[in-house]
């Protein structure tokens, strides 16, 4: 038995180390990274899913073959043809709908399945040969975390990580608001970290509307909140500092631009409404005295570290909840601080890899620069230019992701399918979106192709994952495929190299010192010097160091969004309501499964077994509604509905449900979904700051 | 010398990779076997919920109770780590009297009306090695660990008793525990190292 040290390589929140056993060109186990263990370069040990993925490798329901659609589109019926017959029918297509339409008719619908990866980069790849062909439509924002990017580019000017590890035990109170972390990951060894900050003493307060795993293991205090809410309660903090004299003075004077402006709102001389505790109380559900008791604990508890997540930037006004938190950080001078943080929480390498000298596959420039959101990927499809979108989409070319099932109103996602020329799909499984391919292209597993990885969110390290099986069946990798239809439209330099000289190439400037050593090395750790204090010399020498914003200062008032002149994304952090709520009483949560990756590890029985598909809701409600534990439900909403068992708990809100997203799309003769895909009944609104707004969806649950 | 477990009740976050782990290692299929189980316990009233989680494997018992309890004398207590081990090819095929003995439903049958014992072994495989049992080496949170019992003790307590977790009177598991408290408004930053 061979034993090869690797990483994984998904789209989960970390990115971890495993060693996989392998004999006879089978995968016998997975263990994790047991090298030594240390605070600074500590192990990086993977999930119950990383550890349970030579089921998914292995699974008898891999795609081995390229297939073409017989029969009606999405009825998921194939016959299996040649790659040459495969190939040239996608090359033809491709060339027919541009010489037709144009370039942008042509939707490149790639996704994040596989993106810690270098080489096979499932956004990297597809996308060159978008832009080499002459361009392409594009989804243009992030699924996960678009409003918290708006809110720093607006406020900060660039992205906000929150600071390196280890110092988070220098914290007197981390606040946690709408994250669970424990199936999150948020950078593999997170919640060690955080299990240590707890353990040396930081007070832990959950705003959250369920109490979840991360909060049953942290809290101190949990305070539920009404999905939608958190930037009411955000401002009557600010409010309750600022009347109370608890801002820090000197720190707005040097290093905030607009705070008059901002009280000014928080006091209610713009509107006539002063935005107390007394105020947000009614509209988040929280009472006044929390509200207040936590301003003046976060004021006062220097350093403290507020930790907006990204499930309450999921909503209507998302990007307001992100800029109100960083408002808070600011006003408390937290920012840029040991044991603080700027208020959100973002993926340290979300600027690129770059900052550990590794590229990716070069992407070059979209010719046609036409971009809609990600999230409106099937109502840009449906309604095109007359929309006001870019483009009238005839083609949907689709790598790396179950986009139908994991974007808001899975039904629209369907008629938008349907509605199209042509669907190509590249997929390792018959995920509810490949049911839907003209053609069907099978692709390798990470575990059959050699690469360079890094970091998920955060961390000091690279992985080199060599090629450790044969691809089953006729499987390719993404890049081949695309390497042999560029060949065949006439594309030359898409490939040029061998898979050794693109890892040579990009890990040449890398802390590993070049491929070859990361290669003899397995898993390359290293500790920078000074932990990293993001914003420190900003904060330390503003002059020296401005913010790379208009005014140089941290912008509570933007003057970009003042000239965008969008009542509905304004220039200050403001509350704002979505209104509606008509025959949908309930508000609907969905978050991440501990044993799913969005959609993907959903059809592997070892997992899924531990996964039940489940709709959490309080005991008011359940009696409301006659609802016992483990009872059958209907849960709908204005875009359709879904199937599902009742857990009855205390851990969720009154007025809220919660479910587990991820499960397939399995529409039964009546419509409703028997699979439970959450975004069966989360409609696809997109706030005005471009994120998706699934959470606090307007739902009514009843025994079905 | 006796063998044993530490579970830090407080850190675990219930994210199974104890169970997956062991069950990836010891090649155990998705179906109603886990030679270690994570039980998640939910107690207290909204606003005031309370939930922690019961990692658990076999607690390789001072006293046995299932090697007093099982008619074929397929259990046995190794003398040289104290590790209880059963012998499958003696093992009466679904008699179960071990399950019904144990206080912590370590012993585990597949559903064949055939079903033989199977249950932790400790990882022997991995500790000829020197290698800790792989839920141990798995953990994200590092809350399991094992090793000699009264190492156990001298440096994570002796405690044993945990929400969720049968009175140890009987069987004096080989186990030690770092309960999560039923209390939030606990004091923290008692001054303990974290490892």
């Amino acid at each position: 038995m061979e034993r090869y040290p690797t990483g994984c390589s998904f789209d989960c929140g970390g990115n971890c180390a495993l060693q996989v056993y392998v004999e006879d060109g089978c995968i016998r186990r997975i263990g994790p990274d047991e090298s030594p263990d240390e605070v600074l370069r500590p192990q990086l040990r993977p999930c119950a899913r990383g550890l349970a993925q030579g089921y998914r490798v292995h699974a008898p329901d891999r795609l081995l073959y390229p297939m073409k659609r017989i029969g009606e589109r999405g009825e998921g019926r194939f016959r299996r043809v040649s790659w040459d017959e495969a190939l040239d029918t996608v090359a033809e297509e491709m060339r027919r709908i541009k010489n037709t339409y144009g370039p942008q008719a042509i939707f490149n619908l790639c996704g994040s399945g596989n993106t810690d990866a270098r080489l096979h980069h499932t956004i990297a790849v597809p996308t060159r040969l978008m832009h080499m062909l002459g361009g392409c439509t594009s989804g243009s924002a992030v699924t996960s975390f678009q409003s918290v990017i708006v809110a720093c580019r607006r406020t900060f000017g660039v992205p906000a990580p929150i600071h390196d590890r280890e110092t988070w035990a220098q914290s007197k109170l981390i606040i946690m608001w709408g994250c669970n972390p424990a199936f999150t990951l948020k950078g593999t060894n997170t919640n060690w970290y955080l299990a240590r900050a707890r353990e040396a003493g930081v007070r832990f307060v959950f705003v959250d509307p369920v109490y979840t795993e991360s909060a049953a293991a942290l809290a101190d205090q949990w305070i539920p909140i009404l999905p939608g809410t958190d930037t009411a309660m955000l401002v009557a903090m600010a409010c309750v500092i600022v009347s109370e004299g608890l801002h820090d003075r000197a720190f707005i004077d040097r290093l905030v631009y607009g705070f008059e402006r901002w009280c000014d709102y928080l006091f209610g001389g713009e509107d006539g409404v002063p935005k107390t505790p007394d105020w947000a109380a009614p509209i988040t559900g929280v009472p006044a005295a929390t509200i207040a008791a936590l301003a003046r604990e976060y004021a006062t508890a220097k350093p403290a570290d507020l930790r907006a997540g990204w499930a309450p930037g999921r909503t209507a006004f998302g990007e307001q909840f992100h800029r109100a938190a960083i408002g808070l950080a600011a006003l408390t001078g937290n920012v840029g601080r040991v044991g603080g943080s700027p208020g959100v929480w973002m993926p340290d390498n979300f600027a690129g890899a770059e900052a550990f000298g590794m590229g990716t596959v070069p992407v070059g420039t979209n010719p046609v620069r036409a971009y809609v959101p990600y999230f409106h990927w099937a109502d840009a499809v449906l309604r095109g230019k007359a929309g006001g979108y870019p483009s009238d989409i005839k083609m949907a070319y689709i790598v790396g992701t179950n986009i139908m099932n994991q974007n808001g109103d899975v039904n629209k996602g369907v008629r938008a399918l349907k509605s199209l020329e042509s669907v190509v799909v590249q997929e390792q499984f018959m995920t509810p979106t490949a049911c839907f391919a003209d053609v069907l292209l099978p692709v390798t597993t990470h575990f059959e192709r050699t690469d360079v990885q890094v970091p998920h969110e955060c961390g000091y390290y690279l992985i080199h994952s060599p090629k450790v099986l044969e691809p089953p069946g006729e499987c390719k990798s993404d890049l081949e495929i695309c390497t042999e239809l560029a060949k065949r439209l006439g594309l030359e330099g898409y490939n040029d190299k061998s898979e050794s000289e693109w890892l040579e190439e990009m890990a040449a400037g890398s802390p590993a010192g070049g491929y070859r050593r990361l290669a003899e090395q397995g898993v390359y750790k290293w500790a920078p010097e000074r932990p990293r204090i993001t914003f420190q010399e900003n904060v330390e020498d503003p002059e020296g160091h401005p913010f790379p914003t208009e005014t140089g200062k941290i912008e509570l008032f933007s003057p970009q969004l003042a000239r965008r002149g969008d009542p509905l994304f304004p220039p200050l952090p403001k509350y704002l309501d979505r209104g509606e709520r008509e025959g949908f009483p309930l508000l609907l949560v969905t978050s991440h499964a501990r044993m799913r990756v969005n959609s993907t590890f959903a059809n592997v029985p070892l997992l899924a077994q531990y996964e039940p598909s489940e709709l959490l809701l309080n005991p008011l409600d359940a009696r409301r509604r006659g609802i016992s534990d483990g009872d059958r439900v209907r849960v709908y909403s204005a875009v359709g509905a879904l199937l599902t068992t009742a857990r009855v708990v205390e851990r969720v809100m009154p007025g809220v449900v919660h479910m587990y997203q991820g499960a397939w799309f399995r529409p039964a003769a009546d419509g409703a979904d028997e699979g439970a895909c959450v975004n069966s009944v989360c409609p696809d609104t997109v706030s005005p700051g471009a994120s998706g707004a699934t959470n606090g969806a307007l739902v009514q649950v009843e025994r079905a | 010398m006796q063998l044993g477990f530490f579970f830090d009740q407080s850190r675990c976050v219930g994210c199974l990779t104890c169970v997956i782990a062991c069950q990836e290692w010891h090649q155990v299929p998705a179906g109603p076997v886990a030679w270690r189980r994570v039980i998640t316990l939910h107690e207290g009233r909204y606003p005031d919920p309370w939930m922690a989680h019961l990692s658990l494997a076999c607690n390789h018992c001072e006293a046995p109770p299932c090697l007093d309890a099982c008619p074929a004398g397929a259990i046995t207590k190794r003398a040289d780590n104290g590790v209880v081990v059963v012998d499958r090819s003696v093992c009466i095929p679904n008699c179960q009297a071990c399950l019904a003995a144990c206080p912590y439903g370590a012993p585990q049958f597949e559903r064949e009306a055939d079903a033989r014992m199977q249950k932790c072994d400790f990882c022997l495989d991995r500790l000829a090695e020197g290698k800790q049992p792989l839920c141990v080496a798995a953990c994200p949170l590092r809350a399991l660990d094992a090793g000699p019992l009264d190492a156990l003790r001298r440096h994570h307590g002796s405690c044993c008793e945990a929400p969720g977790l049968p009175d140890p009177a009987g069987s004096r598991p080989a186990l030690v525990v770092k309960p999560r408290p039923r209390t939030v408004s606990a004091p923290r930053g008692s001054g303990e190292a974290p490892t």
